[in-house]
């Protein structure tokens, strides 16, 4: 036994084999031995060998209020009771402790945390330990700070340490900001460590991470980025780390405890509200016409420059249209321009673009990429569309943008509606629609992505600060604690997205848990966890926690955070106020429209019962007809005859066209994802002939026997009917639709005897299905008026019995359509068993399994008879009776006048778009790592000014494009100083000259061939069909996933992340317009529109209305003479090569050919070069 | 662009100025083709004031092994088990569960939670060990064992250098994504690989889109996986169709529209294009526009000329499997990927497999569906080996053959599959300066976690720019923070 004394010979001996020696003991000695062992060595072991580690490696994080984990490590109580995941040794099994498993690094988190690992012979004392029941010396002291704190540690701290960690640490690693998670500001929070693990090991300083860091040999060195302390200062540290870094008090802020925003970075300019500077009068010049020209020419003088001249009348105009409405002016237009010479000629003009309903999509489109519009991003998953980011019908949102535009509301009412227009107007949807910018960011598989980019979106579109870094860790460069990202986040917790319906359709379709046809719009739900399989439904939490080092996985669940605004941005008290919302908000199917278009719904289904009722029965008179004619002729015509069609009719025999074999394995690959008995949500089943003749619950039967032309199927298939099928999915081939069509239309006719009964049954389930039908509409009424009273304030008194009503009518109802789906099951299961004798294996398994179908079917119907109901089924969903009120709050304060930046970003923005540079450079970024603004007071004067005018865009516009800065021409003369000195333009001595946008090209083109389809709004359009669907451009479809191809090629925004718009010139946009159907039709339009061929001089005529058109001004004379050219050769060209190539008229793009006269087709050719000039993409 | 080049900022946490980055000399067909051609033409200023960051020139940082990367992706998840890291102990503990074997100890292994972040949350760990589908023999002078599903890349395996030892973090077909983009899909959209070596390095031949991507389309463009992102989109791959009448987006003539008469239209728009240029003699983006008019033009030639298989010799064609029903539509896809890096195409990227999660995607029947797909590709693959080695293009071409992820050790169902695998799984490199006949890395007993030399997808990444001469942490764009762990490290011990 005294072997297992630990002592200097022993120490050679293998730990294993020691091991095995306590093992050994263990077993031989039993339960005497344990005891034995425990009185005489494990206490000794403990003392000498375990404490020590203890001491070093793990009381600093387990013991006092620290207590990682949950687990103290101070007593074997305490290890026995363990921490948040249970007990922390199993005496006697090491293999089975916690502790062993951890410091092995069996089990995560290794352990000591982010420390190297234990030597393997440490871990084999600790696995010894425990397997002799892990018996204590005597419990270590409580932790106390004066333990171990040396009179000379506390007087080192007091004059030389503490000192130091005030002046230089505390500023990051203090009271609110914590970088790292580390903390100095007491003996307690130091001892604490970081998120990293911990910082001082009491009495070594040399592996303290505190002193490796301060002697800069662990990255990043600190104090971070400042000097590096003095040797003495360091070697002070050191002596007290190596004295047990002992505390006396806790630390004090030189400024304060609680305020560590430094006080430069606090007086930012952007953190400050912006105040209206006089306008500077201008020394020397005379230039100008409103404030912005003056603040434009007081830089250019600071700088020596001068701008440059005035762009002429036509360039201008150009501009203007293309800048306000995105459509370039027609010639007559131009000519009106230049015709009118009224001093306001331009000023109307303005003016008028302003209030075209035109403003409103072409500057929808820019608040569209800044706010990160993106349609849903689906992918198709058993035929049916799933959405994974943003939501369906999220165009509502769009429509809402382009209108609020165009009503000219203000920019803070906007923000309002975005960001809370569920609790501003809970009623309205009009209003409502608008937090689709809060549905956009919607996401299925993670709650805490979607709340990332809530935030984050937030912040930089509306904030202009980037408050992401702070996300896991306090940010870099703008006073902003990691704390204050997740008090933001805490704004956003709760919301929500559901769909609200819609008048006139009064049945919203499910795809994997998303509504469709309906507004989709923010609420405040209730906390949920997430579905854990399909539909994937992402959670929402009840509370708010910071994530430590910004993951997910370590909350910091201590310290739940409320909602609040950075410090630096406040000053403005947040008040937040719960909001009650009218009932027929937390329940939508109150709305009177909803009850009205299920029961028109139900009329209109009760009709459709009636009148297969009526068919029925007249098919079952056709049938007795029949089966009279039959007994008439009997033995006249054999019946084989019929069974054989088409033999007599001289063509070849054709091949029979069999269920099984032909047609069933086409549906099987392309149909049955959805038309499945299992799988059908329609009712219509294609899995045998019965069934599609039957059809399905909602259409009716998919074929009429005979007819393929009147077959419904045919016709979706064929895409004759919306919609196409297979729905998401490329359309069948030709040869199977026609496979299918001749099958449809050799269908044999059955005998008459077998249609007399087949009648029959029809007649009766229609018969069945009638009496359902009919007993479903007072079913239906009873449930609406009994929800209407339930949900009356005060409740109706007579709420009770309207329930009791309508669950009596309901029950009656699904009694006959259980009676209906039992009969349909019977039918089915007789119709299954008497089929013929099957003839493969195959057909006898798929008799089998409709047999058993049927079974299945018939039992569920069976069940639902007896089944009773407690309630009727509410007509709708019941959501929550209050909003937090926390968004209210939140926009409340980004779209308020104290708000430093929000006016600031949104003036930024507009400028940027208007003059084809930013003043701030970095719109989603003004903090400190951010530029500074070119023109600070015009910026800040501009931002006063959109918010002294009710945050009202137009008169901010007006006042833009009709400054002279705007109107200044865009080339510079070569001598002009600007282009030594600013060759940036970043002073605006000069209009800067700017790409269409691929919008403004696309629409351009078809606006000049007078082809542009007008509509405004609705669901997003196809982008594969832009080159037919003659809409503007941003009604098309634009996700990540989806994109017009031509639009996308010109720089479309990127719908995850857009504040500027890209600029590259690349081949592919050359052969976009080369090639292109789109440019070939419209240029073949256009030059038909332009070409009169009664004019003098045609083709001159026709030149200078091309130029005048697609650039927007004349032809100069080297043109005119180069245009002529090619338009004499590429005719000559075409006569002689077009006589001996027919070939190249047979197919043509689109629908409009090429001209066949050589000469027009020329002229073709010369309006689509001209498509491709410089100049008609440029702004000049 | 615009005429004035301007001081280029950095700004870390913001964003960077695209306008200003791009417009400047970030153009060119995909890319750099043109923003390179106008240095070279002087039509870039080249002197840049205080330039804190700029864009690639377009040059290696150091020699180069390989020009051009040959791309494979195997959509949906190929077993490493059933393809080139077999595993005897799985026939040996066939049908007991992993707790029941020597290896239990991999279910705990703390590689379980940090290799997974799960988007479909608690997937079931597959603990039944399902025998190897399929034999395995050795090839080659070095004798490395594959499956017999592979007969005919095995008898290659002298050129490849195999990585057993591959691991990600998404356990679903967002893995695809991760793949090429080295993120997890909760972190959003990043550059794709081939487009970082576009960005880069730019062209080797004006006349073609420098990255080029082959996938069948199934309907769902959510996992592009080719797409720069940030980098913006004209260094995006461009997808080519394999349907020589119109193999590229606009890049072919209209069919009613004769070659002469088009010819023609291109030589007036630049007439007209260069009178403008003599008005504004300071708008450098009217002769930028010019150019690419000149590039697309020709590109528009030369598209076709590259799926002009005639000039293939028989041999040739039969060693793609062109002559075989089953092997064709792939062998034509490589034999234009040869094709392709022949005339100095850097990065082609090809899919095979189509379908939301992949072709490859075994939950079921796994015999059938990997004996089925690897008869499709076994052949093409290794006929492109071949070809490019006859040619002498191997030496400077990187072939990279790789999947999202592998398949467990364990049966999924009662129906013969296996579930998806991040823990660890394997992928091959030849050519390009990378040593052949070597494994490299390792899986436990049981193919479960990678444990010897573990690489996270990046470090494949790494290792491809590497070998062509970039270095990764050259190519930072402001604005855009990258992570030690998505510029990952080259794999030193396969480079020759």
């Amino acid at each position: 036994m005294s072997c297992l004394r630990v002592n200097a010979h022993l120490q050679n001996i293998s730990f294993t084999k020691w091991t095995m020696v306590v093992v050994l003991i263990i077993v031989i000695g039993c339960s005497k031995a344990e005891a034995a062992v425990q009185a005489l060595d494990g206490p000794q072991l403990y003392q000498q060998r375990i404490l020590p580690v203890f001491e070093k490696q793990c009381l600093m994080c387990h013991r006092g209020e620290t207590r990682k984990g949950g687990l103290d490590m101070t007593s074997r109580d305490a290890l026995l009771k363990g921490g948040d995941n249970g007990p922390a040794i199993q005496p006697g099994n090491a293999k089975e402790s916690l502790l062993y498993k951890l410091v092995a690094h069996e089990r995560e988190p290794a352990m000591p945390y982010r420390m190297g690992k234990l030597s393997p012979d440490t871990i084999a004392l600790f696995a010894d330990w425990i397997n002799v029941g892990a018996p204590f010396d005597q419990p270590v002291a409580a932790y106390s700070p004066a333990a171990g704190n040396s009179g000379d540690g506390i007087a080192l701290f007091a004059q030389k340490v503490k000192p130091i960690l005030e002046n230089q640490c505390l500023n990051c690693h203090g009271g609110k900001f914590k970088q790292a998670g580390l903390s100095l500001l007491t003996q307690e929070t130091l001892h604490r460590g970081s998120d990293n693990g911990p910082v001082v090991v009491a009495g070594q300083a040399k592996s303290s991470l505190l002193v490796k860091k301060i002697r800069h040999e662990h990255e990043p060195g600190m104090p971070y980025k400042a000097t590096k302390l003095s040797d003495e200062e360091i070697a002070s540290v050191v002596a007290w780390v190596n004295a047990g870094a002992p505390y006396q008090g806790s630390l004090q802020s030189p400024t304060g405890a609680t305020k560590v925003i430094s006080m430069q970075d606090a007086q930012h300019w952007a953190f400050q509200r912006p105040k209206r500077a006089p306008v500077p009068r201008s020394g020397k010049q005379r230039w100008g016409r409103n404030p912005i020209d003056a603040f434009v020419l007081a830089e250019l003088e600071k700088k020596g420059l001068q701008p440059v001249g005035e762009a002429d009348k036509r360039t201008l105009l150009r501009r203007v249209y293309l800048d306000l409405i995105g459509l370039p002016p027609t010639a007559a237009e131009t000519q009106a321009f230049l015709a009118d010479q009224s001093s306001d000629a331009y000023e109307k003009v303005v003016d008028r673009l302003l209030a075209s309903p035109r403003y409103g999509e072409r500057w929808g489109r820019h608040w569209m990429d800044i706010w990160r519009y993106s349609d849903p991003v689906s992918i198709f998953i058993g035929g049916m569309p799933r959405v994974d980011y943003s939501q369906f019908d999220i165009w509502n949102w769009r429509d809402w943008i382009i209108e609020s535009l165009n009503e000219n509301k203000g920019y803070d009412r906007m923000v309002l509606e975005m960001l809370a227009g569920d609790e501003i107007a809970p009623g309205d949807p009009k209003i409502s629609r608008a937090t689709g910018y809060l549905a956009r960011s919607w996401y299925r598989f993670n709650r805490n992505v979607w709340l990332q980019d809530a935030v984050e979106y937030t912040s930089s579109g509306l904030l202009g600060v980037t408050i992401r870094c702070a996300r896991c860790h306090d940010h870099k460069y703008d006073p902003i604690a990691q704390e204050e990202y997740y008090k933001l986040r805490a704004f956003f917790e709760p919301y929500e997205v559901r769909t609200d319906q819609v008048p006139g359709k009064p049945e919203m379709t499910d795809y994997h848990g998303i509504l469709k046809d309906g507004i989709p719009r923010a609420f405040d739900g209730e906390p949920k966890e997430a579905t854990k399989e399909a539909p994937f439904l992402p959670a929402v939490f009840a509370t708010t926690y910071r994530f430590i080092r910004g993951d997910e996985k370590t909350p910091d669940l201590e310290h739940p955070l409320p909602p609040g605004v950075p410090d630096v941005l406040g000053g403005i008290p947040i008040q937040i106020q719960p909001v009650e919302l009218p009932m027929e908000v937390s329940y939508p199917a109150l709305r009177p429209f909803v009850g009205a278009d299920l029961i028109k719904k139900a009329e209109s289904d009760l009709q459709k019962a009636e009148a297969s009722v009526t068919r029925a029965q007249e098919m079952l008179l056709e049938a007795k007809r029949q089966m009279q004619a039959r007994s008439l002729s009997a033995g006249v015509v054999s019946s084989n005859v019929s069974a054989t069609p088409n033999q007599s009719d001289g063509a070849a025999p054709r091949k029979e066209i069999s269920f099984e074999k032909d047609i069933r394995p086409i549906f099987e690959q392309n149909c049955f994802s959805c038309h499945k008995s299992s799988a059908s949500r329609s009712g219509l089943v294609l899995e045998a002939v019965e069934a599609i003749l039957e059809g399905g619950h909602i259409n009716g039967p998919a074929i009429v026997p005979r007819n393929s032309a009147l077959s419904p199927l045919l016709q979706h298939i064929r895409g004759e009917k919306k919609p196409r099928m297979p729905m998401g999915q490329p359309p069948l081939s030709d040869s199977q639709i026609q496979l299918i069509a001749n099958w449809v239309d050799k269908i044999p006719e059955d005998e008459p005897a077998v249609a007399l009964r087949k009648a029959e049954a029809a007649l009766a389930l229609a018969d069945k299905k009638l009496a359902w039908t009919r007993a479903y509409l007072p079913a239906l009424q009873a449930r609406i008026v009994a929800d209407n009273a339930k949900y009356a304030e005060p409740p109706d008194p007579k709420c009770a019995a309207l329930a009791q009503d309508a669950q009596r009518l309901e029950r009656y109802a699904n009694l006959l359509k259980a009676e209906e789906s039992i009969f349909k099951a019977q039918q089915k299961l007789s119709v299954a068993l008497t089929s013929s004798a099957p003839s493969n294996a195959m057909e006898d398994k798929l008799r089998d399994k409709r047999v058993s179908t049927a079974k299945k079917e018939l039992e569920a119907a069976q069940a639902e008879l007896s089944k009773s109901i407690e309630t009727y089924t509410p007509i709708g969903k019941l959501y929550p009776r209050k909003s937090t009120g926390r968004r209210l709050a939140l926009a409340r304060w980004i779209a308020s006048a104290e708000n430093p930046l929000t006016a600031r970003v949104a003036v930024n923005h507009i400028w940027g778009r208007h003059f084809g540079s930013l003043l701030v450079s970095t719109p989603s970024n003004l903090g400190i790592s951010g530029k500074p603004p070119s023109h600070p007071e015009l910026l800040d004067w501009l931002a006063v000014e959109l918010m002294s005018s009710q945050w009202q865009m137009k008169p901010l516009h007006r006042l833009m494009v009709t400054s002279s800065t705007y109107r200044l021409q865009s080339a510079a003369p070569t001598a002009h100083l600007g282009l030594k000195k600013d060759a940036e333009n970043r002073y605006f001595w000069r209009m800067n000259q700017q790409r269409m946008e691929a919008e403004v090209v696309r629409d351009s083109l078809l606006h000049l061939a007078g082809e542009l389809d007008l509509t405004a709004g609705g669901p997003e359009l196809d982008p594969e069909k832009d080159d037919r669907i003659l809409r503007r451009s941003l009604y098309f479809r634009h996700s990540i996933d989806a994109r017009s191809e031509f639009l996308k090629v010109f720089n479309a925004a990127n719908p995850e992340d857009c504040y500027e718009r890209a600029e590259s010139i690349v081949p592919q946009q050359a052969l976009a317009l080369a090639n292109s159907s789109l440019s070939y039709r419209q240029a073949r339009l256009l030059a038909r529109k332009l070409f009169h061929p009664n004019s003098r001089n045609t083709d001159r005529a026709f030149i200078q209305a091309t130029f005048e058109t697609i650039l927007g001004r004349p032809a100069a004379s080297q043109e005119f003479r180069r245009s002529e050219r090619f338009i004499d050769r590429q005719a000559n060209l075409l006569s002689a090569k077009l006589k001996s190539d027919v070939a190249g008229q047979s197919e043509a793009v689109g629908d409009v050919p090429p001209s066949t006269d050589p000469r027009m087709r020329a002229r073709e050719s010369f309006v689509h070069a001209m498509i491709s000039h410089n100049d008609f993409v440029t702004i000049r | 662009m615009r005429e004035d080049v301007g001081v280029r900022h950095a700004s870390c946490c913001g964003r960077v100025n695209r306008r200003v980055f791009l417009s400047d000399c970030g153009m060119g067909f995909t890319g750099l083709v043109l923003g390179t051609m106008l240095q070279r033409d002087g039509i870039l200023r080249a002197s840049t004031p205080s330039v804190e960051w700029s864009l690639p020139d377009g040059k290696p940082h150091f020699t180069p092994k390989a020009k051009s990367v040959i791309w494979l992706f195997m959509n949906g998840g190929v077993s490493h088990l059933e393809s080139f890291d077999p595993k005897p102990e799985l026939n040996k503990y066939a049908g007991y569960s992993i707790d029941e074997t020597p290896y239990k100890k991999v279910l705990d292994s703390p590689f379980v939670k940090k290799n997974v972040q799960e988007v479909v949350a608690d997937r079931k760990m597959m603990k039944k060990i399902f025998p190897l589908q399929v034999a395995h023999k050795k090839y080659g002078q070095s004798g490395i064992e594959v499956a017999d599903w592979w007969p005919k890349v095995g008898g290659c395996v002298d050129d490849l250098a195999i990585v057993r030892s591959m691991w990600t973090t998404d356990n679903d077909h967002g893995a695809q994504l991760q793949f090429h983009q080295g993120r997890h899909a909760f972190d959003g959209f990043f550059p794709s690989i081939g487009s970082w070596v576009h960005y880069g390095l730019g062209s080797l031949n004006d006349n073609l889109p420098q990255f080029v991507v082959f996938a069948e389309p199934d309907g769902n463009h959510q996992l592009r996986s080719f797409d720069a992102n940030y980098l913006g989109p004209e260094h995006d791959g461009v997808l080519l169709a394999t349907d020589p009448k119109n193999p590229l987006p606009f890049g072919t003539r209209a069919p009613e529209i004769l070659s002469e008469e088009q010819k023609a239209e291109f030589e007036f728009i630049r007439e007209i294009n260069q009178l403008s240029a003599v008005q504004y003699p300071n708008d450098s983006a009217i002769r930028a526009r010019i150019k690419s008019y000149e590039l697309a033009f020709k590109m528009q030639l030369e598209i076709p000329r590259v799926f002009d298989f005639d000039e293939e010799k028989e041999d040739v064609r039969k060693l793609y499997g062109l002559d075989q029903e089953n092997t064709r539509s792939f062998g034509q896809v490589l034999l234009t990927a040869r094709r392709l890096v022949e005339r100095g195409v850097r990065f082609v990227q090809i899919v095979h497999g189509k379908g939301v999660a992949g072709a490859w995607d075994a939950h079921s029947d796994l015999k059938k569906n990997h004996s089925e797909l690897c008869a499709q590709v076994d052949q093409p693959i290794a006929g492109l080996l071949k070809d490019l080695k006859q040619r002498g293009l191997l030496d400077e071409t990187l072939v990279v053959w790789g999947t999202e992820f592998g398949r467990t050790p364990g049966v999924e169902g009662s129906k013969g599959g296996r579930d998806h695998h991040p823990f660890g799984f394997s992928t091959w490199l030849a050519g390009g300066g990378i040593k052949g006949g070597v494994t490299h890395g390792a899986t436990d007993e049981l193919g479960f976690h990678a444990v010897e030399n573990r690489h996270y997808v990046t470090d494949l990444h790494a290792t491809v720019l590497h070998q062509l001469g970039i270095d990764p942490h050259k190519l930072e764009v402001p604005g855009h923070k990258r992570l030690d762990i998505d510029f990952g490290k080259p794999i030193q011990e396969i480079l020759s």
